[in-house]
C-alpha cells in the first residue's frame, strides 16, 4: 500500500469519522434542544395554530360542533369602531411611549455616566421601579393620583392649581397611563444606554477634545453614531412592548378607562375573550396584533441590515 | 438508542396514566373568589362539611373573581374543572347554556335544604334558565344607604332621621355637599367596577334598563331619572364623576362623602375605621321602595366525579345552620326567607339588610349578554352624561339603539 493510498484511506477514514461525528453532534444537539423545542411546540406554536383555527370559527361555549365562519371575524373587526378605537389608543400610547422612552433614559444615562456624587444611589433609585410588580405599582399610582385622597393631587393643591383627576378624565387618562409606564420603564432603558456609553472608546473623545469639539458636537459626532446598535435594540423592544401594553392600562383605568379612552388592543382582546367569552373574535384581533408586531419587527430588522450595508 | 426509546415511552405512559400528586378520587374540589374579610367564615362553613363527611373532604381553591372566571372557562371547556364552583348570578345564563353544568331541577325538593319555597321570588328567577334550575344560592346581598352621622349633624340634619323619600334625600345630599378646595360629597355614585348604583335610581322612577325583553333606556321615566340625578352630579357636584366602587367606599370611609349605597360587606371596614355611621333603606322614589339584590350562586360541574357529594355540599350551604353562621359573621342576609326575622339572627346589620329583601331586585336578571349590556352600553351612557359629553336625551337615544341591537 502506497503512502498516497494510506493517506487516501486515512482521509476517507477521517472523512468518515467526521461524518459520523457530525451525526453524533446533531443527535446530541437535538437532545439538548428537545426539551425547549417540545415546550415551545406545545405551549407556543400549537396554541398559535389553534388560535388561527379559532379565529375562523364562531366558537361557542359548550357546542360540540363549532360553526366555521371563514373570515367573518376579521370583517367584523374591520367594521368595529371599538377595534379601531383600541388600535388608535395603542398607536397613541406607542407614539409617546417610544420616543420619550428613548430620550429620557438616554439623558439620564448621559448624566449618570459622569462622575457625580451618589451616582450609584441615583442609578439604583431610577432602576428600582423596573423590578417591582407593575400591578402593585399601578395600584399605588392610582392611589397617588386620586383627586380626593391622593397625595400628588394634595401637593398640587398647595401650588394653588385646580383639582385634577387625570384617571377619570377622558382627555388625561391616556397621558397619565403613559407617564406611569415611562416611570416604570426608564430605568431599564437607562441601564442599556449606560452599557452602550461605556462601550464607546475613550480615545474618540480625547481626539475630539484635541480638535476643540464642543460637548454638543461630541454627542452628535461620536456618542449618537456609536450608540446605533443600542438604539436599535431599545427601539425594537420598546415598540413591541408598547403594542402589547396591558398591565398599566388594566390596573390604572379598569374597564377601558373613561369612555374607552385607554382601551388598547390587548385590553380589547381581554375584554372580548375573557369577559364576554367571544373567543373567536378575540383570537382574530390577537392574530392581527401579532401580524402588526411582526411587520414592525421585520421592518426594523430590514432598517438595521441596510444600515450595516 | 433502544434504551432511550423505551425510557421515553415509559415516562410518557407514566405521565399520562398517573394522577397528579394530591389529587384524591374522593375529594370534592370547590372554587370561589371570597378573598376578602368573609374568607374565614367561608373556610369554616366548608370545614364543617368536610368534618361531617370524611369520605368527601372539600379541597377549596380561593382566588380573585376575575382569575376564577378566566380559569373556569378553559377548565370546563377541557372537561376538567372543579366539582362545585361559586360565581355571580349574572354569569349563570352563559354557563347554563354551555351544557357544562348540572341541571338541578329534579334535585330541589321540599325534602332537603334546597327547597325553592325557601327562596325569594327574585332569587328563584335568577337561579333558573329557561325554566330549569342550574344553581343554588350561596349568599344573598341587598344594598342599603350608608350615612355618616357626624356629617349629618354638622349639616344640621338629624342623624337619627335618615331621609325616607327622594325629596328628603336630595335635600340631605345638597345639605351635606361642600364644593371648593376641601370638597365634601353628599353622595357617592360609582359608575364602573362596582355593585350597580344607577339602576336603583331608574327603578325608583319606574324605569329599567331592559323592560319586557326590550331596551328601556329611551322610556321617558328613564330619561327623567337620568336627568334628575345627572344634574345633581354635574351641576350640584354631589358626587365625583367616574368613580369605581372601591373609590366610592374609600370616600365614605375617609369622611369625604356623607352617603353611599352599598352592601353588607362594607360594615366591617367602616366599623374598623371607627366611623360614626348607620344604614337605612334607600329613600323611596316615585315608583315605590326598591333596592338592588346580588347573589353568589353555586353550580355543579356536569362531570363532577361524585355528584351526590357535590349535591350534599350545596345543600350544606343552604342549611339553616350555615346560613345563620354566614349572616351572623358577615352581616349578609340569609338566602332563606324562613330565617328572616329569626331570633337566631343576632347580627344587627344582617337584620337590617334582611329587612329589605322583599323589595330587592336583581339587575339585568337572566340576560346572557349581562357584561356587554352593563359595560358597553349602560356604563358609557352614564359616563357620557356625567362627563357632559352629550345631553341626556341624545345619549339615551344612542344607548337605546345599541341595547336594542344587543337584545335582538
Amino acid at each position: 500500500m502506497t503512502a498516497a493510498h494510506r493517506w487516501e484511506k486515512l482521509g476517507l477514514r477521517r472523512l468518515g469519522g467526521r461524518s459520523h461525528g457530525t451525526q453524533q453532534q446533531t443527535v446530541a444537539a437535538m437532545m439538548f434542544l428537545a426539551p425547549s423545542l417540545i415546550i415551545l411546540a406545545v405551549f407556543v406554536f400549537w396554541p398559535i395554530m389553534q388560535s388561527i383555527n379559532l379565529s375562523l370559527h364562531n366558537w361557542r361555549f359548550g357546542e360540540d360542533v363549532q360553526e366555521f365562519v371563514g373570515f367573518s371575524n376579521y370583517l367584523k373587526m374591520w367594521n368595529d369602531p371599538r377595534f379601531w378605537n383600541a388600535f388608535g389608543n395603542t398607536v397613541y400610547f406607542t407614539a409617546f411611549f417610544v420616543p420619550l422612552g428613548i430620550a429620557i433614559p438616554l439623558g439620564l444615562a448621559l448624566l449618570l455616566n459622569m462622575a457625580l456624587p451618589f451616582r450609584t444611589l441615583f442609578r439604583a433609585a431610577i432602576f428600582l421601579p423596573v423590578i417591582a410588580s407593575f400591578a402593585i405599582m399601578a395600584l399605588t399610582w392610582r392611589f397617588l393620583l386620586d383627586p380626593d385622597i391622593g397625595l400628588l393631587v394634595y401637593w398640587i393643591g398647595f401650588l394653588g392649581l385646580p383639582k385634577f383627576s387625570p384617571l377619570r378624565d377622558p382627555n388625561w387618562a391616556m397621558p397619565a397611563v403613559i407617564v406611569v409606564s415611562l416611570w416604570k420603564n426608564v430605568g431599564f432603558n437607562m441601564v442599556i444606554y449606560i452599557a452602550g456609553l461605556q462601550a464607546v472608546p475613550a480615545v474618540l473623545y480625547e481626539a475630539a477634545r484635541i480638535d476643540n469639539a464642543s460637548r454638543w458636537t461630541q454627542f452628535w459626532a461620536i456618542t449618537w453614531p456609536q450608540l446605533k446598535s443600542t438604539n436599535v435594540f431599545v427601539v425594537v423592544i420598546s415598540i413591541i412592548g408598547a403594542f402589547q401594553v396591558f398591565d398599566p392600562v388594566f390596573v390604572l383605568t379598569p374597564n377601558g378607562g373613561p369612555l374607552f379612552t385607554t382601551e388598547t388592543l390587548v385590553s380589547f382582546i381581554y375584554r372580548q375573550g375573557i369577559t364576554q367569552f367571544n373567543l373567536s373574535y378575540a383570537a382574530a384581533v390577537g392574530l392581527i396584533l401579532f401580524l402588526i408586531v411582526l411587520a414592525l419587527t421585520l421592518f426594523q430588522m430590514w432598517l438595521t441590515r441596510t444600515g450595516h450595508q | 438508542m433502544k434504551f432511550i426509546t423505551k425510557t421515553v415511552i415509559c415516562t410518557l405512559l407514566t405521565m399520562v396514566t398517573s394522577q397528579p400528586i394530591g389529587a384524591n378520587a374522593a375529594e370534592l374540589t370547590f372554587w370561589n373568589g371570597f378573598t376578602g374579610p368573609d374568607r374565614p367564615t367561608i373556610e369554616a362553613i366548608t370545614k364543617e362539611f368536610s368534618d361531617a363527611n370524611p369520605n368527601s373532604p372539600v379541597t377549596m381553591d380561593i382566588m380573585p373573581w376575575d382569575s376564577l372566571m378566566q380559569k373556569l372557562l378553559t377548565s370546563l371547556g377541557s372537561g376538567s374543572g372543579p366539582d362545585v364552583v361559586a360565581i355571580n348570578f349574572a354569569n349563570l345564563p352563559k354557563f347554563a347554556k354551555s351544557g357544562y353544568i348540572m341541571d338541578l331541577t329534579d334535585k330541589l325538593t321540599a325534602a332537603n335544604d334546597l327547597d325553592p319555597a325557601n327562596w325569594s321570588d327574585g332569587l328563584k328567577s335568577v337561579l333558573q334558565v329557561d325554566g330549569h334550575y342550574y344553581a343554588t344560592p350561596m349568599n344573598y346581598a341587598t344594598l342599603l344607604m350608608y350615612y355618616n352621622k357626624d356629617l349629618f349633624k354638622a349639616a344640621g340634619l338629624d342623624p337619627n332621621k335618615p331621609p325616607k323619600t327622594w325629596d328628603e334625600w336630595v335635600k340631605a345630599i345638597k345639605a351635606t355637599t361642600k364644593t371648593g378646595g376641601n370638597a365634601q360629597y353628599g353622595l357617592t355614585l360609582p359608575d364602573h367596577e362596582t355593585i350597580p348604583n344607577w339602576p336603583i335610581l331608574l327603578w325608583g322612577n319606574g324605569a329599567d334598563i331592559v323592560k319586557d325583553g326590550k331596551s328601556g333606556l329611551s322610556d321617558p321615566k328613564a330619561v327623567t331619572a337620568l336627568k334628575m340625578w345627572s344634574d345633581l352630579v354635574v351641576k350640584d357636584k354631589i358626587s365625583p364623576v367616574g368613580l369605581t366602587g372601591a373609590e366610592a367606599d374609600k370616600l365614605f370611609q375617609t369622611g369625604k362623602a356623607a352617603m353611599g349605597v352599598t352592601g353588607p360587606w362594607m360594615t366591617n371596614g367602616f366599623t374598623a375605621a371607627k366611623l360614626n355611621y348607620d344604614v337605612a333603606p334607600i329613600p323611596v322614589g316615585p315608583a315605590g321602595p326598591v333596592t338592588l339584590a346580588d347573589s353568589i350562586v353555586l353550580l355543579i360541574n356536569k362531570k363532577a366525579h361524585d355528584p351526590d357529594a357535590a349535591l350534599k355540599f350545596i345543600e350544606h350551604w343552604n342549611s339553616k345552620a350555615a346560613q345563620l353562621r354566614l349572616a351572623n359573621d358577615t352581616g349578609f342576609p340569609p338566602t332563606r326567607t324562613d330565617l328572616a326575622g329569626s331570633k337566631e339572627l343576632t347580627n344587627p346589620w344582617a337584620a337590617k339588610f334582611s329587612a329589605v329583601v322583599p323589595v330587592s331586585r336583581f339587575n339585568l336578571a337572566g340576560q346572557t349578554n349581562f357584561s356587554q349590556i352593563n359595560d358597553e352600553v349602560f356604563t358609557p351612557l352614564i359616563q357620557t352624561i356625567t362627563l357632559g359629553r352629550s345631553s341626556v336625551e341624545d345619549a339615551s337615544t344612542t344607548a337605546n339603539k345599541q341595547l336594542g341591537d344587543l337584545l335582538k
